[in-house]
This record gives C-alpha cells, structure tokens and sequence, in this order.
C-alpha cells in the first residue's frame, strides 16, 4: 500500500516594491538576499505558521517594481549556486571575463536598467548579481579613453582645464 | 552614471587593473573623490612594484635620474595602506631615498618587506623603525648599497624586531654580529655568505633560536665543531644548507640528531667523509631531499642505501658515485627529481635501472661521458610525468638517442630540455621531437551528436583554457643548426 505523502508546499515570502507593487518570491530563492534573509530571520518569520495572505510584505523602500521582478528572476536562477566563501572570493585574482553566459545575456539591458539593479543588488546585499554587474560595467569601461567614457556613460567633465591638467600631469607615470 | 553612489563605484574600479583605475581619476570630480579616498585599491595586499615598471632593460633602471620615483610614489600612496607584502621584484632597480620614505609613511601595515636584488641609494633605519614591531619576514639578500655607512646602520636595526619568522642576509655587507637578539620567533634564516661574524656569536645565536626549521649558510661564514655541535640540537630543524667548509677536522656526524630533517644541503663540505656520511644517512630517516655537491672527502657512497623516504636527489663532481650506489636508492626510494652531474662511473646501467622504478619529474644528468643512448631509450619506455631533462655536455649521447624522446608518452607535459654541449646532436632530434609534439597536439576526434550538451557545459566552466606552453631545448654548441628554428618554432622555442 502507499504512505500518504504530506504535500508541504514551499514557505513564500511578501516583497513590496517603493511603487507598492507585491511579490511572492520563495523563502529558498530570497535567502540569497543577505538583507532580507537576516530581517526574516530577525521577525521570526520562519517560525510563524501563517499563510501567505496573513503575512507581513517586506517593504523595500529603495527598489522599483521593474528591478525587483529583475532580482527575483536572477535569483531564482541562481538558487542552486554553491554558497560563496569570501575569503576565498578575495584570494583569486580579479577577472571579468568569467560571468557566465546566463548572466551576460540578462544584463544586455540599457545602462539606467543595470544601474538600478547594482543599486537594488546593493541594497538586498545580493553579492553574486552585484559582483556580475559590476563586472559588466567594468568591461565597458575597460581600454576607453577617458574622454570615450565620459560619451559612453554621459558623464560630464566638470573639471576646470588647469584641474584636468594638474592631475594628467601628476598621473603621467601611469600613461604607458 | 551619476545614481551610483562612491560605495558602488568602488566595487566597479576594483575590477581593473591598478593603472586603469589611476587613469579614471580624470574623468570628472565624483570619480577623482571616490578614487582617492575610497578603498579603490584595498585588494592590493601584495605589491611587487617591479610589475609597473615597462621598461624591463635593467641598466636602463640603473640610472637614478629617470621616472621610477614617481610611479612607485604614485602607487604607494594609493595602495599603500592596504599592503601586507612588498618587493621591488630582485630586478636589481636602483632605490632613492624618496621611495623608501614613501613606503615608511604609507605602507603602515606592512608584514613582509622584500628589499632583495635592490640597489639602495636610501638609509632604510626609519622604515625599519616603524615596521619592526610587526614585520614578520624581510629579505636583504644580495641587497647593494650605495653608501657603506647606510648599510652600516643596519647592524643595530637587528635588534629592533620581536615577531620576525624569516630573514635573509645572503651576503650582508655589514656586522650580523646582532642576529643573536633577534626574536625567538625566528623559523627561518640565511646567512650565506655575510661577512663579519664571530664563531661566539653563532654558537649563541643557535642556542638561542631553537625554534628554528631553516637554516641556509652557503658559504658558512664561520664554522667549528662548536658550531656544528650546537647546530645538532636545533630538532625543529627541516632545512640545513652548508657550504664551503674546508676545516677537515670537524666531525658532521654529530647532524645526525637531527632526525627531522627534511633537507640537506652540503656544498664543497671538506668535513664530510664517508665516515660521517653513514650515521647522517642511517639516522636522518625523513630527509626527502638530499643534495652533496663537490664533497671531495667522500670516498664512498654505498651509505645511500639506507635512505628511504628520498624524492629529490642531487650528486655532483665525484668519481667515487658508482651505478651500485644509485641502483640500491633506487630500489628503495620512488625519485621525483634527480641531478647526476660530473660524475664519471655512473654509467647506462645505473641511471637505466633508476629510472625503471621512479616516475620522474626532473632529470638532470649532465657532464657523465660514461652514459649513452640506452638511457634516452629507457627514459622515453618508462617516463609518464617529466616535465624537464638535461643532459648536457653527455657526449656518449648521439641525436639517435634524443630523437628517442619523441615516444615519450607525455611529451605535451616536458616544457624544457637540454642538449647543449654535444656536437653529435643535430637537426634530426629537434624535427623528431617536433613530430612528436604536432601529433600529441592534434585534436582530440569529434563527440557524437549526444555529447554536444555535455560538450558545451564543459565548455562553460573552462573559461579560458590553459595556454600551451612551448617546448625550450637549448642547443647551445650542438650541431643543430640556425636554419631548422624557422621549421619548429611553433611549438620549440630555441636557444642557441
């Protein structure tokens, strides 16, 4: 005969964006949001036997709805990525050519999309997405000329000519 | 751009390159902020400061007069607090007083100080000052001074450290009569070749450091059988290196306390003789490399038998090393590394039969006429893991026996070989070896349709796969000519 199998359904958690939009994103996906993971650990919410309808949403004062759902897309793609060691992260040598090809194409977005998410990443304290998004803007920057950056993120030069100058000329030893 | 704030923007530079990051400063007034006073550079633990230094001519480093002053300032003062380890790489750059007063007022955190290799223009006593109390390992090895009474002035500085592990004073040009108040944390010591030094003050600095596992003095500066005796009760000991001891008088077998050592290193050691190499041999039990070098007294080597943890096994300039000597080691040692050089009754046999019951990594047998092709034979049936072979100046060795290594049955992995000093190797052993290395090289046949997957995510996780490496034969004085360079130079580099 069969055992009646318990069917225990995955515990959900509430996120609410600053335009107050809500989420039901699972406990195992947002676990890899350092800050949300220590505010349901801090309420006790994993004790609590409510229902999702019953449950308190965490606001998340500093992030849109378009970005959240990003970060929640990314984090379910990554739930099973092995937990990472950051002492071992700090030991190896710097790249930016290793973010792996799911990653590349999810931050093919307009730079005001992937700023946001470094900012929500940030925020969430989500280490692996911003780790990668980082590493995607520092590709952009990567072999441009000041001036060819300053065009691509449009950022403006608001140094006088003498201040440019100065630091060009106490720099020269780094200009091969 | 503008949204992101100095904490982000930091995490952003800290993925390029240290130059990169100075370049950026220019680009406006928030990215010049975050660059100076943000932790920009705090992955920069270690600094070798020979890495940014482009121009790699060493005569050109030579002249004080050029812009090294301020590209090193310019990178201590950015990444300079953060520096736990930094060397200027032994590439023998010419070191103003300039850069050393930068790193003393900005690498405060330093632990390791690698002043090797240098020629210091610069009194180093104020930056010793302030990192002594911390610092754990600093090199002098070779280090020149301009100034003789700036080196003079490290004399005292040995007194200043209390939690030193390591210090090399490879030929110190100034008094290390002061290493006996260096503190008891010491591990490690060289002090080869220093000059100045009272057989009193060794006596006292071994029996007051007997913590050390490392002690190199090749030349010994001074040595006697006071000496030799308080060596013998340093047990922590792991790595004894002496050398240029000509006082025959002094008995060595007293070493053979020390039943920890792993390494032994005696160079032009008069003292030693078979006599005392037998009880060195019979008690060191754990020694896994062992290297006698021109021990002229040593009128017999049959002691090695009683070796039995050896890896690593050098023998140079003797008559008296016969192929029995090698075959009874062999029988009981698995070699990894073995240096056979000068000596003139080792013969095919020995070396045939040692390397039949070693897989080596290392092979070093050079100036032995008695050897012939038998052993490239053997060596190319045998050997699965060497990575480098020299048989220089074995003129019993003809190009039939190098091109013998083409069968190697992991050429890709042998990354230098040397031939030199033979005029019986000619071109036919480099196209041989050339060979060998286009087929090893090919490709491996196609995966199937269903392999593809798999295939692919493998291809993922090599991100980038490992460079090849190239195969280096020196050719120096062989009969390999100029003209064969062009024909295998995409996968033999040669020297001639």
């Amino acid at each position: 005969f069969l055992f009646p199998i318990k069917m225990t359904s995955p515990r959900m958690i509430k996120l609410t964006s600053n335009d107050d939009k809500t989420f039901e994103v699972e406990r195992d996906v947002i676990k890899q949001s350092v800050t949300v993971n220590t505010l349901i650990t801090d309420l006790n919410m994993d004790d609590e036997d409510v229902s999702v309808e019953n449950q308190m949403a965490i606001p998340l004062p500093n992030v849109d709805a378009a970005t959240l759902e990003m970060v929640i897309t990314w984090c379910k793609q990554h739930r099973e990525d092995p937990p990472r060691n950051e002492e071992e992260e700090e030991k190896k040598e710097k790249r930016t050519d290793d973010i792996p090809e799911w990653d590349k194409t999810f931050l093919d977005v307009e730079q005001s999309v992937l700023f946001a998410l470094i900012l929500a990443a940030n925020y969430m304290d989500i280490k692996g997405l911003l780790d990668n998004c980082c590493k995607t803007v520092a590709n952009m920057i990567k072999g441009k000329t000041p001036d060819e950056i300053r065009k691509h993120f449009n950022i403006k030069n608001d140094f006088t000519p003498e201040e440019e100058e100065q630091i060009r000329k106490e720099n020269a030893w780094c200009e091969d | 751009m503008s949204d992101l704030n100095p904490d982000v923007l930091a995490r952003i530079f800290l993925n390029l390159q240290f130059t990169e990051r100075v370049r950026l400063e220019t680009v406006c007034q928030l990215w010049h902020l975050v660059l100076q006073s943000h932790s920009c550079f705090s992955d920069m633990r270690k600094l070798n400061l020979a890495d940014f230094l482009y121009n790699t001519t060493a005569d050109y480093y030579q002249q004080e007069s050029i812009s090294l002053t301020p590209t090193i300032m310019g990178v201590v003062e950015r990444c300079g607090s953060y520096v736990h380890s930094l060397s200027f790489g032994n590439r023998w750059l010419r070191v103003s007083q300039n850069i050393i007063d930068s790193i003393a007022i900005n690498c405060s955190q330093l632990l390791e100080l690698d002043l090797g290799g240098v020629i210091l223009n610069a009194d180093i006593s104020n930056l010793l000052q302030q990192v002594s109390p911390q610092l754990r390992v600093l090199s002098l090895e070779e280090t020149s001074w301009v100034h003789t009474n700036h080196a003079d002035r490290m004399a005292d500085m040995l007194c200043g450290f209390t939690r030193l592990e390591s210090i090399n004073l490879r030929s110190a040009m100034f008094s290390i009569e002061n290493i006996v108040h260096l503190p008891v944390t010491l591990r490690r010591i060289d002090i080869s070749h220093a000059h100045r030094f009272s057989s009193d003050a060794m006596v006292s600095f071994l029996h007051d450091h007997p913590r050390l596992d490392s002690l190199t003095a090749t030349p010994c500066p001074v040595m006697n059988q006071d000496i030799m005796d308080a060596l013998s009760h340093l047990d922590r000991l792991l790595n004894l290196e002496l050398g240029f001891i000509d006082d025959r008088s002094i008995d060595m077998s007293c070493l053979s306390r020390l039943t920890g050592l792993r390494s032994l290193t005696l160079q032009t050691v008069s003292s030693l003789n078979e006599t005392s190499l037998l009880p060195l041999l019979s008690s060191l039990t754990s020694l896994s490399t062992l290297s006698l070098r021109r021990c002229d007294r040593v009128f017999d080597y049959s002691s090695l038998a009683f070796c039995e943890k050896i890896t690593s096994l050098t023998i140079t300039d003797t008559m008296q090393l016969s192929d029995d000597d090698l075959i009874l080691l062999s029988a009981r040692c698995s070699l990894r590394s073995l240096h056979i050089s000068n000596c003139i009754n080792v013969t095919s046999q020995g070396l045939c039969y040692a390397l039949s019951h070693s897989q080596f990594h290392n092979l070093v047998i050079t100036h032995c006429p008695s050897i012939s092709d038998d052993v490239m034979q053997t060596l190319a049936q045998t050997q699965d893991t060497i990575g480098s072979i020299s048989i220089e100046r074995c003129t019993g060795i003809t190009t039939k026996g190098v091109s013998l290594l083409a069968w190697l049955r992991n050429i890709r992995i042998l990354r230098s070989l040397d031939i030199s000093k033979n005029r019986q190797i000619d071109d036919t052993a480099v196209i041989s070896l050339h060979n060998a290395l286009t087929l090893a090289r090919r490709p491996l046949p196609c995966f199937s349709a269903s392999d593809t997957d798999c295939h692919k995510k493998r291809r993922q996780r090599e991100i980038s796969p490992p460079k090849e490496q190239s195969l280096t034969i020196c050719v120096a004085q062989t009969s390999v000519s100029q003209s064969i360079d062009n024909q295998v130079r995409d996968l033999i580099q040669l020297v001639y």
